[in-house]
């Protein structure tokens, strides 16, 4: 465990639940610097996960994107912290559900994406319970019913928020089982990146992001 | 043989001080490394959060007070008994100091964003503080029936 999380958790705010922030408790600039308290190393490590699986960074990931997934096998040997190496694997299982869902409701098959199914350990068991309404992880992975509801209703808020709520909670719980250490602080980092991403919901940034999406997807034909 | 038992006799001695001071270092260290990050986050009140992060000190003087009461002339019969009782009571002050230096640390977390729950939140730490207190008077109680 890092000495300098103590510094670190005691120089950070209190972050409420992201349905009920009103503002960042704290801007990136500042959370930057404090998370530069912690040595070189865990902050780097940090940044390298941050980079990875951010919300922030999500809207201009696409499934098909070659370099996105040699990122994430370049990346995945140099994050070592046991907190870390388990949200990013947390979050890279989720993504890969979620591309099989999103695949699923639009009548395409597994084959579609092949490389997705490489990068995560499920991959080859959601490719063998392609059917199954939950590719059998709903024990697993209990947000998996509700965002398939939802996604299913093609109701964008709700599943963004069962997503969300989901990252949350195995946020919270990894930081109450090390509450003064490096735990604790990868939760709150990850959790400003949640209530951030809530926060910037817009409709007219949305728009004008929907827009480009399509002008970069028409290029690339 | 006998010299075995007899070194054995100082280090028992002396453990309740040094496990003691120990035990405060690292967790004044905790407390006050919560402290200087909570320094950076609030406008006011600097004194409180440094004040809180002195509390594992107190195990130091326990310690201080118990080697003096098991300071005595060291014997093959009376070192024994006092290296049991000081190893004991070094480790439960050792570790109560660690553990308090969390649970200031913890209240330092809580107390910084939320001023009101500065006195209560210090309860954890306090009970703590109050296990250190039974190994040390026990100790004390205790140290009365080794032979001089």
């Amino acid at each position: 465990m890092s000495r300098g999380c103590y510094t670190v958790l005691g120089s950070l705010p209190h972050l409420p639940h992201f349905e009920r922030a009103e503002r960042l408790p704290l801007t990136r600039l500042r959370l930057e610097q404090r998370i530069g308290m912690l040595p070189d190393d865990e902050s780097r490590q940090i940044w390298e996960a941050e980079a990875l699986v951010s919300l922030r960074h999500a809207v201009s990931r696409r499934p098909d994107d070659d370099g996105w997934l040699r990122r994430w096998r370049r990346a995945m040997p140099v994050i070592r912290q046991p907190a870390l190496q388990e949200y990013v694997r947390f979050r890279l299982d989720q993504q890969v559900a979620l591309a099989a869902l999103r695949l699923r409701h639009a009548g395409l098959g597994p084959e579609t994406e092949p490389d997705i199914w490489t990068v995560s350990p499920y991959g080859r068991h959601i490719r063998a319970h392609w059917q199954s309404p939950d590719f059998h992880l709903a024990a697993r992975h209990p947000w998996l019913p509700a965002v398939r509801e939802a996604l299913a209703r093609e109701d964008a808020v709700a599943m963004e928020r069962h997503l969300l709520e989901s990252c949350w909670r195995w946020l919270a719980r990894r930081a109450a089982a090390e509450p003064l250490g490096f735990a604790a602080v990868v939760a709150f980092v990850f959790q400003w990146d949640i209530v951030n991403a809530w926060l910037s919901r817009d409709p007219r940034r949305a728009a004008v992001c929907f827009e480009r999406l399509l002008q970069e997807s028409r290029h690339a034909r | 043989m006998d010299s075995l038992i007899v070194t054995l006799g100082w280090v028992g001695m002396y453990a309740p001080l040094a496990l003691g001071a120990i035990g405060s270092m690292v967790g004044c260290a905790r407390a006050g490394m919560s402290a200087c990050g909570a320094l950076l986050d609030v406008e006011s009140g600097y004194g409180r959060y440094i004040g809180v992060a002195a509390m594992p000190s107190s195990q130091s003087i326990y310690g201080i007070v118990v080697t003096m009461a098991l300071r005595r002339e060291l014997t093959v019969d009376n070192s024994p008994g006092i290296f049991g009782l000081g190893l004991l009571v070094g480790l439960a002050l050792m570790a109560s100091a660690f553990a308090q230096g969390d649970a200031c640390a913890a209240a330092i977390n809580a107390a910084k964003n939320k001023l009101e729950i500065f006195g209560i939140s210090l309860a954890p730490a306090a009970l703590v503080e109050g296990f250190a207190v039974f190994a040390f008077v026990f100790a004390l109680v205790l140290s009365a029936g080794i032979p001089r």
